[in-house]
């Protein structure tokens, strides 16, 4: 019989006090280990709702998010590059614009072919898209601006200057037919007098209408003074009047074409003109484009939205919902982000799906054109009207997916650029637009990147410096969505973690070369016997080696089942119901504590039973 | 008494390491209380300036939140935050700092000039400035005297004793002093939101912008409690007319991490309850230690006719007299780390849990029969 086990029954009180002793030591430890593991958990927490943003930008083209070549000579593209060798772990957040058909749908701004340049309708309800529209010439007024063209060198200073004289052409045409307009409200007044205003001409000088002559027009109309009717009170109400054109009946308003429109000339009766060859291209691709045009949206195909500018000025916040995770938008899940004005007009709401066919922006609408005599020219015969083909089928994507509504954003009144969002923008991840980034290597989708960085909360300083260093100070904006602010009280929380695992750890120390002493005190008697008796020295040792469990195990146990019984069960009942107790972590610190105690006991064990039997005896 | 104090003298004389250990888990128990106090303090103070730096900023929207521009909802809703409807129960306005509200009209005189009310220049727009005559500056939009500050392009309306008269749709023409020119907008003119365009009644117009931040952020659940009471949260379900307005207040970080903060101060006031019952459970180790191989004494004790409680009694002064040092060193530790004596009521709590324990421990050992004391083998 083990005379240590013997021994151990005999004295059960004191040894069960030298377990409670034990025990002490590690519940202090266990806690100190919960409260850094915690600590750790809170920090995370904070850190993941709280994203520091790095925007690039041009100061010479304010609001564009890309920047421009600088000393160091970098390019829109070389953001990347430069990612790289920051000083700080950078995570690039890119987005793509693009647009969407969604059949049916209305947008609420201005569907520009150039997607960016588009803007935005405060009343949000006035016809103003893409359109084809069938008018006749009624007069034409040629007129002269002077064009200054400058050169300056990179630092600004004026290297050349020259000024020509460029000539415009004012039409006045009569409104005959729309075949392509975004349907007006129901109260609106057609309109009957179309303005059009342009330096193009033909490329033998001539202008581009003639006088007399009908004319079918697609391009992009916008609406200089428009009337409502008021049913009940029968009156007429104009909201928006930019010219002179109000007539007495108050019946009438004017339209202005933008002045980049492709337009040809046709005589006689219009649906017999668009059975012809040139009219079937009318009618098979360019009414179709606008008509199209007008069941677009913006789309921000983008890795997160927080790296968005509106979102990080705060001017967008998501109302409802919310918005697609880091893993949805690695994984390309098909969700998106409506903005509420875009739901209201389309009756869409959280859940619902929408059909998007995505294509990308083209600014590229007419043949190269050349400049000549203060004029510009088509390269080729005045055909070249007609050849303008929008870019709808060509720039296609060819993708079409069903998005899930997943989040619904307010939007500020639209600025025009990539920092300001249109109200009629659809945001989803970019991974599940294929393709998504071949547009980036297009010259003509340099623009519609949009570039961010994430970057760690608290490290913009350092980054900030590096800027400074490399002569790049200035050509960033950064937002940390408030995280400064709370930094200090984060990294408390942190230290308070390590402060405390300190103290434990320390304690359990303390507590263990108490204990040990302890026991050394008390089993020496009994190692002196069992050598008095005839054992050696390891043979003692072997026998108490196999006796230490007795004290560890059970001051271990108890020791963790102390920590979760009062830290946890007791005080999250008195104080708190959050519950931070990590059984596993818990387990893991047991068994380490386990073997530390079992190491410290058998040296300690080691050490008394090789005392000199006199020494003992004395 | 006096004999038991001597008793415990000479036999603490006997025990000194156990004394010194008593002394020294006595001031550790009372320092370890005050540096977890200290975290604590140190955590609430941070917490306290995030709470004073962080700017809530409350943006008021149409009753769906489609527009932040043009919101189209009425003027009470902005008199709410300007704290004049009191009388109708609302004080919204002690939640509110910084607000900015303007409203904008189309004026039949001038013709098509726009007329914007606003209590800030800021309110009425991001590329308006003002160039103040002589004596006055943007403070007048804060006021409510019939002023304005009109665009050069109204310059020919203004009559020769400085005032331009104003005709809106509905109510009697109104004299305006001139105060200022605008830049930034053309045919427009800029009055303080609150001067009384109608006169003798108050006028009911519809917002265009509206936003605030929080006056005290501590009092987030109850600001968000009371607006909601006035305001509705925007979405697309809610009814959209000019008498609902949506009030969105970005407050998604703060609270997080307001509610992070204050779990972790939690976690540490549930160290404090662990620390207490630690203390007790270190009381029972330590009067065990000092009452070893000491039965048979309190079992000759209680022979000699001293009664069960003098012997706890005797057994208590054992354990008290070596707690006084720990005592006093442990509170010039704690008044050392927190001057204020904010910590001496969990040192002394702490204390008692201690000498709890050892309370318990010596009832136990000298609650049994004195014949069974005598037997009981050491």
């Amino acid at each position: 019989m083990n005379a240590f086990i013997v021994w151990f029954r005999r004295k059960l009180p004191i040894n069960l006090l030298l377990i409670l002793l034990l025990s002490i030591g590690v519940a202090a430890c266990v806690i100190g280990v919960q409260t850094y593991l915690a600590s750790g958990k809170q920090v995370e927490a904070i850190d993941q709702i709280y994203t520091t943003v790095v925007i690039p930008h041009d100061t010479r083209f304010p609001g564009h998010m890309p920047i421009a070549s600088t000393e160091k000579g970098l390019e829109y593209y070389d953001l990347n590059t430069l990612s790289m060798e920051a000083p700080v772990s950078v995570r690039s957040c890119q987005s793509v614009l693009l647009q969407g058909f969604i059949p049916g749908s209305s947008c609420l701004t201005s569907e520009d072919f150039t997607t960016i340049w588009r803007s935005y309708d405060r009343t949000g309800d006035l016809p103003y898209q893409a359109c084809v529209i069938a008018a006749r010439c009624e007069k034409r007024q040629d007129r002269s601006e002077e064009r200054i063209n400058s050169l300056f060198s990179p630092d600004g200073t004026l290297i050349e200057s020259s000024t020509e004289r460029e000539l415009f052409y004012d039409y006045d045409l009569t409104f005959l037919e729309a075949l392509s307009l975004r349907a007006p409200g129901e109260n609106y007044y057609p309109a009957n007098k179309l303005l059009f205003s342009t330096n193009l001409c033909k490329d033998d000088g001539t202008p581009l209408l003639e006088e007399g002559k009908t004319y079918l027009m697609w391009g992009t109309c916008e609406y200089l003074c428009s009337f409502f009717y008021d049913e009940e009170t029968r009156s007429v109400w104009n909201p928006i009047c930019e010219t002179e054109e109000i007539n007495q009946d108050g019946t009438i308003y004017s339209v202005a074409i933008s002045p980049t429109p492709i337009a040809v000339e046709y005589q006689g009766d219009l649906h017999s003109f668009l059975e012809t060859d040139t009219g079937r291209i009318w009618k098979e691709e360019l009414i179709p484009s606008a008509e199209r045009n007008q069941q677009s949206v913006k789309v921000i195909a983008t890795d997160c939205t927080e790296g968005l500018a509106p979102f990080c000025t705060r001017q967008s916040n998501i109302t409802e919902g919310r918005t697609f995770s880091s893993d949805e938008a690695k994984a390309g899940k098909r969700v998106c982000l409506v903005s509420a004005a875009w739901a209201e007009k389309n009756k869409v709401a959280l859940g619902d799906t929408l059909t998007i066919s995505f294509f990308a922006p083209r600014v590229e609408f007419f043949q190269p054109i050349r400049w000549e005599n203060g004029s510009f020219i088509g390269e080729e015969n005045d055909q070249a009207q007609i050849w303008m083909q929008p870019s709808v089928s060509s720039d296609a994507t060819g993708q079409t997916d069903e998005y899930e509504i997943i989040g619904i954003y307010t939007c500020p009144p639209y600025e025009g650029g990539s920092l300001s969002i249109a109200p009629d923008t659809v945001i989803l991840p970019k991974a599940s637009v294929e393709n998504a980034m071949s547009y980036f290597t297009n010259e003509y989708s340099r623009y519609p990147l949009l570039n961010s960085w994430l970057i760690p909360n608290g490290s913009q300083e350092t980054l900030k410096s590096w800027f400074e260093a490399n002569t790049l100070s200035g050509l960033f904006q950064f937002y940390d969505y408030g995280y400064s602010i709370a930094s200090d009280a984060v990294t408390n929380m942190e230290n308070n973690g390590i402060r405390i695992l300190a103290v434990g750890t320390g304690i359990y120390v303390l507590v263990l070369l108490a204990f040990s002493s302890l026991l050394s005190l008390l089993l020496s008697r009994s190692f002196r016997v069992m050598r008095l008796l005839g054992q050696t020295s390891n043979a003692a040792h072997r026998s108490y080696s196999a006796a230490l469990p007795l004290w560890v195990i059970p001051g271990v146990i108890l020791g963790t089942l102390l920590a979760w019984g009062i830290f946890d069960y007791v005080s999250a009942r008195l104080l708190s119901q959050t519950t931070v107790f990590a059984w596993l972590p818990a387990v893991i610190c047991m068994i380490v504590l386990l073997i530390a105690a079992y190491i410290t006991l058998w040296g300690m064990g080691r050490v008394v039973s090789r005392k000199r039997l006199l020494e003992v005896q004395k | 008494m006096k004999g038991l104090v001597t008793i415990a003298l000479k036999n603490l004389r006997h025990r000194i390491p156990i004394a010194i250990s008593i002394a020294l888990v006595i001031s550790l128990l009372f320092s370890g209380v005050s540096w977890l106090r200290v975290l604590i303090q140190a955590q609430e103070k941070e917490a306290d300036k995030m709470s004073a730096n962080t700017r809530i900023a409350c943006l008021v929207t149409n009753a769906t939140g489609s527009r932040t521009e043009g919101i189209g909802v009425i003027s009470a809703f902005a008199q709410m935050l300007q704290g004049k409807r009191h009388e109708r129960g609302c004080y919204l306005d002690t939640y509110v700092r910084d607000l900015q509200v303007s409203a904008r009209e189309r004026l039949q005189e001038p013709a098509n000039a726009v007329m914007i009310r606003a209590n800030a220049l800021a309110a009425a727009g991001d590329m308006l400035t003002v160039e103040f005559y002589e004596g006055w500056d943007d403070a007048a939009l804060a006021g409510s005297e019939r002023v304005c500050a009109i665009s050069e392009s109204l310059l020919n309306y203004v009559a020769e004793d400085g005032t331009i008269e104003i005709h809106r749709e509905v109510f009697d023409p109104v004299t305006l002093q001139v105060i200022g020119i605008l830049y930034g907008q053309e045919d427009c003119l800029l009055c303080p939101f609150d001067a009384p365009l109608v006169d003798g009644e108050s006028e009911a117009f519809l917002l265009d912008r509206c936003s605030f931040t929080l006056a005290d952020n501590q009092k987030l659940t109850d600001a968000k409690q009371d607006f909601y009471i006035w305001f509705v949260i925007p979405a697309l379900s809610n009814s959209d007319s000019p008498g609902t307005a949506g009030l969105l207040i970005q407050d998604a970080e703060y609270d997080t991490a307001m509610a992070e903060i204050q779990a972790h101060l939690t976690m540490l006031q549930r160290i404090r309850v662990t620390l207490l019952v630690l203390s007790a459970c270190l009381g029972i180790l330590m009067g065990f230690l000092i009452s070893r191989r000491r039965l048979r004494e309190y079992a000759v004790m209680r022979c000699l006719g001293m009664k069960q409680s003098r012997v706890l009694l005797a057994v208590m002064l054992e354990q008290l007299l070596p707690a006084i040092p720990g005592l006093i060193i442990g509170v010039f530790i704690n008044l050392a780390l927190l001057p204020d004596g904010s910590a001496l009521m969990n040192g002394f709590l702490q204390l008692l849990f201690y000498l709890g324990g050892s309370l318990l421990c010596a009832a136990m050992l000298t609650h049994i029969a004195p014949i069974r004391l005598m037997k009981t083998e050491e």
